[in-house]
């Protein structure tokens, strides 16, 4: 049903994303993957998790996320593919707070 | 048509719906159950259809914009919507909905936006009031979810969404108010603009609590407040702004019963290519209403083509 994401394998654990299908979301005819979008406001402020955007490759990821979240004047932003992102976390695959 | 739960399935809803009745916030899609998944793949898809076509009712509007700084602020606007759309169909893919398939897959008339974004905004009065009124709806909408709902990633996405809306209803009410204190053939115009685009939001907010099906959105927490609660809302700032404009609005507020009450049969029906609600045939079913909106509007099949004609050529050149 949903997502495509192995149930059981980090339930929970790209919760700081967002979302599930880290496998899945394969592209749509225009070849594009998903990538996470992260930005900080001001210098001395955390690095936070701002959205996801889906992109024929990093070039324009990096385009699509700055046009796309563009609600702040960003210090800073970066992307990061979705697939590059591994969960952590107790052996289990619980996480800590459940 | 769904098909029968089992009773397994039946107590795992009902544990959900008490998890999140206590709070509790959902951060994946692998965490829903069917019946959450079914809620909110319908909320989210209406709402990413009503952002993605409110950005061609804007964009064919725009022309009119009597300057180069309202050129920017209605094209500003349009490149928020866009994002919003955006934003609402990739959360949409992570559930495994496609967004190919809903944005280029389907007929013009299966798009779940509001009857309203299939009206032709033809002046620019009709655009700002568009923003006054349209965008107000969303924000109304929009900050409830926000505020209530149980999904966390659409939660945090609302946050972008909520703070860009509010600057489209400032640029509606703005403009509302320098015509307004123009007079002459500016009010009129505005007036006019009232007239329609009033009951076409009240329309927009839905059946009334009375007659509403029973949908999961409210056990789920998908939203907070009921269909009738919302409208009340959106007239709560609507009625006042149109007051203090010196513009008649078909709706006053009732000391006795405290809320607003509309002057007018609701619901009832409407002629577009006058633009004009027919008050005087009186009161319809609300399946009249749904059938005027699954027929859509004058504008359907032209907005819809407008986001989407060069979609398969580039496509080609590419694959």
């Amino acid at each position: 049903m949903s997502g495509g994401r192995p149930v059981g394998a980090g339930r929970g654990r790209e919760a700081s994303t967002g979302q599930g299908a880290s496998a899945g979301s394969a592209g749509t005819s225009l070849g594009e993957e998903v990538y996470e979008v992260f930005a900080r406001k001001k210098r001395g402020d955390a690095l936070r998790h701002v959205g996801c955007v889906d992109a024929p490759g990093s070039a324009l990821a990096r385009v699509y996320a700055w046009k796309t979240y563009d609600e702040e004047n960003w210090f800073e932003m970066c992307v990061v593919p979705r697939k590059a992102i591994l969960p952590a976390g107790p052996p289990s695959g619980r996480p800590a707070s459940g | 048509m769904p098909r029968q739960y089992t009773e397994a399935e039946l107590k795992a809803e009902e544990a959900l719906k008490a998890k999140i009745r206590k709070g509790h916030i959902l951060e994946s899609p692998a965490e829903m159950t069917p019946g959450y998944h079914r809620a909110i793949v319908v909320q989210l898809t209406v709402q990413a259809d009503t952002e993605l076509m409110s950005a061609p009712a804007y964009w064919f509007a725009a022309r009119h914009a009597p300057s180069t700084n309202t050129q920017v602020s209605a094209h500003a606007i349009i490149q928020d919507e866009l994002a919003h759309a955006n934003i609402a169909y990739r959360l949409l893919e992570d559930m495994g909905v496609s967004k190919e398939r809903l944005v280029y897959g389907r007929e013009p008339h299966e798009f779940k936006h509001p009857y309203g974004f299939d009206q032709p905004l033809d002046n620019w009065a009709e655009l700002v009031v568009a923003n006054g009124f349209f965008d107000r709806a969303g924000i109304t909408l929009l900050s409830d979810v926000h505020r209530n709902t149980s999904y966390g990633p659409l939660k945090r996405a609302l946050v972008k969404v909520d703070m860009e809306e509010t600057f489209h209803l400032r640029h509606g009410e703005v403009w509302m108010r320098r015509l307004a204190r123009a007079g002459g053939a500016a009010a009129e115009l505005l007036q006019r603009c009232v007239d329609w685009m009033f009951p076409m939001t009240i329309e927009w907010f839905g059946l009334p609590d009375d007659l509403k099906r029973h949908s999961g959105q409210l056990d789920y927490r998908l939203k907070g407040l009921t269909n009738d609660e919302l409208r009340q809302v959106w007239m709560s700032s609507t009625v006042p702004l149109c007051e203090e404009l010196g513009l008649s609005a078909p709706a006053h507020y009732d000391e006795a019963a405290k809320q607003y009450v509309l002057d007018y049969p609701f619901p009832c029906q409407y002629d577009p290519e006058d633009k004009r609600w027919l008050f005087g045939e009186g009161e319809i079913t609300w399946d009249a209403v749904f059938e005027r909106w699954k027929g859509r509007g004058p504008m359907n099949e032209i907005y819809v083509d407008s986001v989407r004609r060069s979609r398969q050529s580039v496509a080609a050149w590419l694959n």
